[in-house]
């Protein structure tokens, strides 16, 4: 696989530079005593500078690197990228997240945790790889963009916020799902009882004067409908996206349905969010812009954050 | 620094520095004790290094410091009485010694490791000053691999203070692991045989230290005369003890007599006979003929006179040296003699000598300034002359001005020769175009070159033969003796001042040493041929040295392939073709053994990545691979649809390698350990044959 990059020298190490003082001390040596010896350690010092200046850089273009990672991430939280690493006695970071080094000794795979310090979508990665092997005399060093196989949804942070409720319209429901509503239902009207119908749910005024055994028809709770505008133009949109989940994550909690409208690289966007992970993709993907300007349905309680703040 | 426990960097740390010991001890740098020291000091002090690496108790350094302090008054000791630089290598070399021994006590870290390999450099570059053959080569070879594996095994304890990419532990030496340092080595002697190609020779014109030793001392018996052991029977002044009165040694030339016979036959063997270090090639002269009867050279009949001095000595100016030059140039050629066998007491010097720094402090000037010990030169036997040589080129010989020929010269080495008439007339028909010394010289040596054959298979010089006749009109074969008498007799004739010179030709040049070889073949004899205002110059159709003047500095690997060629007898082509195919292959092996995929070393992959393969295989063999994009809950919950029964336990698996893969903490060992029993179940009761509507990957 060909990867970007070119191995760079970065550093001398103390020790070539001790071996530099010392075949410079040998030539002085051996054109004063004419110790012919001298001059032949002095050579072997000269190549093993060179080989060992030039090896590592061999080693780092023939190391390649692939990565993977799970498509959700949050801002704050580690989350592991799985790296193969097609090399021997180099060092590895993620450069984009500034992670821990490791070493690999020998072509190997495995996780390394990073943290996200800020939301977005994250298609590839740069690693950096390191080495002054085999002789320890020069550190090269390479980076290389390596594109993940499908991109990283980063969420942001959530920053507990509270979405104030306010009740919409009532939605019919069936009468098993106002059966599980535990007695917050309304009872809409009565009918006759039907097999099946639970002994809880009957009538007994509407029985008592008809006769006949009649059930409670329940109508379903009231859901509240919330629109929230997450306007990152302002100066601090990350702490805007926070918020915005937090909100949202509180008003699903609640049971609302939730609309977010933010914007996007393809420009606004407004759409129905139905879990906190979905809230995050939604925040992952969104970009300072001109949100979406939601036509306010009956009932629902629009949040615009950001822009010009909380209103 | 964290404390060093990797033992294998410890172990080659002390064969490194063992084997630069044992170099430097072996060229001479002390013995016995420090021997035992060497051998077994250093193994049982890196083991205490090691014991102690984390306690470092406090009575073990108070040792040490006793122990230096201790070292260092010794040292002091031993030079007080030291008056030049040279004598102090071997008590500094041998207080390094002890003061590394004391140091590998106290090695907790890999700095204290890396402070031993680079001084265990310095005791190679010592050994290096001291080593004059090539028996410091397999040392050297020995101690690069040691130094390249402790630089490797140094790097590697450093990496592997990370944590590992995957987990684990830090691979455990194994003796494959070799093979980087081997092919590095190959590498490095590829490269580095390059190098020596380029840099300059190692030189002696700021030379600090001016060896000389004397093994025996054994007075010469009557003083200032001429010995020669290497002669046995023939030596001209043989020594009380009785040694020399045997047959002539197979390297004795006879050049080095009162007198030089052409008629005798020698051939001189190829034994060594002295090294000589100087950085550019001269002939290195023992002493001049200036009398000839037409078969027989012979000395000056005076005396040769006694100089004094201390360190040096220096050589004063004779009345036959001419007067002193001022018009040209002059360089200080620096010569350390080595003698490797026990023959003339000539002091041999490159004209011309102005100081030697010899063991006695008196030494014997003959009439043609030309030196002798009053002592037996035996092997062993070591000094330094320095020579003042004009920097001549041809143009500065030709403009020599023959009218400035001192009188003295003129009377002793310009008279008409004892001769034929038919080689003067030859002398004078040669030259008749030349117009200077020089030029006459040069046509000489030409029609020489021209007209007769180098060889030492000459017939015997028939009696009452004139040699010079025999060889220029008879023979026509003849070696150094008989073209050097040759090339006087003819200058002579012609008024040019000459005199038969003898003593060795350079040698072979040892690049490795930089020293010349001079072997008992290379004894010669030339004429030195004298010129106004410049001085007494070499002249030598057979031996190629170049002028003072001419002369170049060349780079340290000069001769090198011939060299190793005319050892190994093995052509230099292929010589140098094995250097480059052996670098190269030293690299392959490098590079392979850090290559990404190894033969026989299978990528270390994760847990989830195995067990995921072990799904993806399963659902090959219903024909329901994983498409490339296919996350692994919905890859299991493909492979479910396959096998109703065991839809569950995949669901299980599959979350489980999807925790393992991107949950942050990932399952304990226990959870792994029940999804991998899972998996072998699922294995065993996979159906084998599916249904091919299932079978196409879900996108």
């Amino acid at each position: 696989m060909k990867q970007g990059g070119i191995p760079r020298p970065i550093i001398v190490p103390k020790s070539a530079v001790i071996l530099e003082l010392v075949g410079l001390a040998l030539f002085v040596v051996a054109r004063t005593t004419g110790a012919g010896w001298d001059i032949v350690v002095l050579c072997a010092i000269i190549a093993v500078m060179f080989t060992g200046s030039l090896l590592p850089a061999v080693i780092l273009a023939r190391t390649t690197v692939t990565a993977t990672a799970p498509p959700d991430a949050t801002v704050g939280r580690p989350f592991p990228i799985e790296l193969t690493v097609d090399g021997r006695h180099v060092k590895v970071q993620v450069l984009t997240f500034d992670s821990e080094w490791l070493r690999i000794d020998r072509p190997s795979a495995g996780p390394i945790l990073v943290t996200p310090t800020r939301r977005g979508i994250l298609t590839r990665v740069r690693i950096e790889i390191v080495t002054a092997a085999p002789l320890g005399l020069a550190r090269w060093r390479r980076r290389i963009r390596v594109t993940l196989p499908h991109a990283v949804e980063i969420a942001p942070r959530r920053e507990p916020t509270r979405c104030p409720i306010v009740a919409g319209t009532t939605a019919t429901t069936s009468l098993a799902d106002a059966t599980s509503s535990r007695g917050r239902d309304l009872t809409r009207g009565v009918r006759e009882y039907v097999d099946g119908d639970p002994i809880r749910s009957v009538h007994w005024p509407a029985t008592a004067r008809t006769g006949a055994v009649m059930i409670r028809e329940f109508e379903g709770p009231r859901r509240p409908h919330v629109v929230i505008v997450a306007d990152l133009r302002g100066p601090d949109p990350e702490g805007v996206a926070s918020r915005a989940a937090g909100m949202a994550d509180d008003a699903l909690r609640h049971g609302a349905r939730v609309q977010l409208a933010t914007a996007e690289v393809d420009g606004p966007r407004v759409g129905d969010v139905t879990s906190s992970l979905h809230v995050g993709r939604r925040l992952a993907r969104a970009v300072v812009g001109s949100p979406a300007s939601p036509s306010a349905p009956a009932g629902a309680t629009i949040h615009h954050l950001g822009g010009g703040g909380h209103r | 620094m964290q404390p060093e426990a990797v033992i294998s960097l410890r172990i080659s740390v002390c064969i490194a520095v063992m084997t630069a010991a044992a170099a430097a001890l072996i060229e001479g740098a002390g013995g016995g004790v420090l021997w035992l020291a060497v051998v077994a000091g250093f193994p049982v002090a890196f083991a205490i290094g090691y014991r102690v690496r984390e306690t470092r108790p406090i009575l073990l350094r108070t040792a040490q410091s006793v122990l230096a302090i201790a070292i260092l008054f010794t040292f002091m000791g031993r030079i007080t009485n030291v008056t030049d630089l040279g004598s102090l290598q071997i008590p500094l070399a041998q207080s390094f010694l002890w003061l590394l021994l004391l140091h590998a006590l106290d090695t907790p870290n890999r700095r204290g490791l890396m402070v031993l390999l680079v001084a265990s450099l310095v005791l190679v570059s010592l050994a290096g000053v001291l080593s004059i053959s090539m028996a410091i080569a397999p040392w050297l070879l020995v101690w690069g691999f040691a130094a390249l594996t402790s630089l490797v095994l140094n790097y590697r304890a450093e990496l592997a203070e990370l944590p590992a990419l995957g987990g684990g532990a830090p691979p455990r030496f194994e003796p494959s692991s070799l093979l980087v340092p081997l092919g590095v080595l190959a590498t490095v002697l590829a490269v580095g045989f390059g190098v020596f190609m380029v840099v300059p020779v190692a030189g002696t014109n700021r030379a600090l230290i001016f060896p000389s030793q004397l093994p025996s001392g054994t007075p010469v018996r009557s003083d200032g005369a001429l010995t020669n052991p290497s002669l046995g029977a023939n030596d001209p002044n043989p020594s009380t003890s009785g040694r020399g009165k045997g047959g002539a040694a197979s390297f004795g030339y006879f050049g080095f007599s009162n007198r030089l016979d052409t008629a005798t036959r020698g051939r001189p063997d190829d034994s060594l006979v002295m090294r000589v270090r100087a950085n550019s090639p001269d002939f290195w002269k023992a002493q001049t003929f200036d009398q000839w009867d037409g078969r027989v050279w012979h000395l000056a009949p005076e005396p040769p006179r006694i100089i004094r001095g201390d360190q040096p000595i220096y050589v004063p100016r004779v009345p036959l040296d001419g007067p002193t030059q001022s018009a040209v140039d002059v360089d200080e050629l620096v010569q350390t003699y080595y003698l490797e066998q026990s023959g003339p007491n000539s002091i041999f010097a490159a004209n011309q000598a102005s100081r030697v720094y010899f063991a006695e402090r008196s030494l014997f000037q003959n009439p043609d300034g030309t030196l002798r010990a009053g002592v037996r030169l035996d092997a062993g036997t070591v000094y330094t002359v320095v020579s003042e040589r004009p920097l001549v080129t041809a143009g500065v010989l030709r403009a020599s001005n023959p009218a400035a020929l001192p009188p003295d010269i003129r009377v002793q080495y310009a008279q008409s020769p004892v001769t034929t008439d038919r080689v003067r007339a030859l002398a004078h028909t040669n030259t008749a175009h030349a117009t200077t010394a020089f030029d006459k010289a040069q046509a000489i040596e030409d029609w020489l070159g021209a007209h007769t054959k180098y060889s030492l298979n000459i017939p015997p010089l028939p009696k009452g033969r004139d040699a010079v006749d025999q060889y220029v009109f008879v023979d026509r074969r003849g070696f150094c003796e008989q073209i050097g008498t040759t090339l006087v007799v003819m200058l002579r004739e012609l008024g040019i001042p000459a005199r038969l010179a003898v003593g060795y030709a350079p040698g072979e040049r040892n690049p490795f040493t930089g020293l010349y070889e001079v072997k008992a073949s290379d004894a010669h004899a030339w004429a030195d041929v004298y010129f106004p205002g410049v001085g007494w110059q070499a002249f030598d159709p057979t031996a190629h040295v170049p002028l003072a003047g001419d002369a170049q500095l060349d780079a340290a690997g000069d001769g090198a392939l011939g060299y190793l060629s005319s050892r190994l007898h093995v052509p230099s082509e292929i010589l140098a073709g094995i250097s480059i195919a052996g670098g190269l292959i030293g690299l392959f092996f490098a590079l392979r053994s850090m290559r990404r995929r190894p033969r026989r070393i299978a990528i270390s992959r994760s847990w989830a990545s195995t067990r995921l393969a072990r799904l993806e295989a399963l659902g090959a063999k219903r024909g329901r691979p994983r498409a490339p994009s296919e996350s692994t809950p919905n890859f299991v919950r493909a492979l479910g649809t396959l096998s109703t029964e065991r839809a569950a336990d995949l669901e299980r698996v599959g979350s489980t390698i999807d925790a393992a893969m991107f949950a942050p903490v990932p399952p304990d060992a226990s959870t792994l350990g029940a999804v991998d029993e899972l998996i072998t179940t699922i294995e065993a009761d996979w159906p084998q044959k599916g249904h091919p509507e299932d079978l196409v990957p879900s996108r």
